[in-house]
């Protein structure tokens, strides 16, 4: 399983879809992508995990990176996480530094 | 891959999932439980790949069983001794501002050690064996 990617910007707000996996297989994808994104002005990035059926901390990585990269300024929602992917956020604390919308919550 | 048995010999993982999730099925684990011991067991091989091997190829041995009061994964390699126990959790490590000025990297461990109910490790014959352990529901699965 790897993992797709569908990433829109659009006035300044960065929209990204995950499907599939975030792991050490995925994570360089997604750190270009989070890379594109940061080269560009936005004010607010969403990412959409409602299809993201894992989460392991390489993934994770990709995120912090992603909130490193933009700064405190940009404001990052992550929408629809499942249990389990919303568990491995708040365990590490990343919960502290983003909007975190649970699925049963949307 | 065999039984409950594997043998990664560097590359992708990638039948790890598929014999966490038969051991999963057959012990009668929950979704969430199966999915922690796949996370468990992920940053396990992924630390011995990166950290033990410094990421050249290495043997990384996974073999697992159930027992009547839990299902089991056992991640063996023979690089350096590593007790994945012995370290202090301590703070989240993107608790607060750690997120925004932290070293990224740094939460593989926790997220292992966090998501199974048992971890245990031992050197012997020159080999890490950590040994995950994840209750079972009673009146649930095979075995």
């Amino acid at each position: 399983m790897t993992l797709r990617i569908d990433t829109t910007v659009t006035e300044g707000l960065a929209t990204v879809v995950l499907e599939g996996e975030a792991d050490s297989r995925s994570a360089p994808s997604l750190y270009e992508t989070i890379r594109r994104i940061s080269a560009t002005p936005v004010t607010r990035l969403v990412l959409d995990v409602e299809r993201l059926t894992y989460l392991s901390s390489a993934g994770l990585r990709c995120l912090v990176y992603a909130h490193q990269q933009l700064g405190r300024s940009v404001r990052i929602v992550i929408t629809n996480a499942s249990a389990e992917v919303a568990e491995t956020i708040r365990l590490t604390g990343f919960d502290h530094s983003v909007t975190l919308v649970d699925r049963a919550a949307t | 891959m065999s039984g409950y048995r594997l043998r990664l010999n560097g590359g992708p993982p990638g039948a790890l999932p598929v014999l966490v999730t038969r051991l999963a099925t057959d012990a009668g684990l929950s979704t969430a439980q199966g999915y922690r011991l796949r996370l468990a067991a992920d940053e396990l091989v992924t630390n011995a790949r990166e950290h033990g091997y410094r990421g050249r190829d290495g043997l990384i041995e996974v073999s697992g069983g159930l027992r009547a009061d839990a299902a089991w994964l056992r991640i063996e390699d023979c690089a350096p001794p590593f007790d994945p126990s012995a370290h202090p959790l301590g703070e989240p490590p993107y608790a607060g501002t750690g997120a925004l000025t932290g070293r990224l990297g740094g939460c593989g461990l926790l997220l292992a050690r966090r998501s199974v109910d048992a971890l245990t490790w031992e050197y012997a014959d020159g080999r890490n064996r950590t040994t995950l352990c994840v209750r079972r529901r009673r009146g649930v699965g095979r075995g």
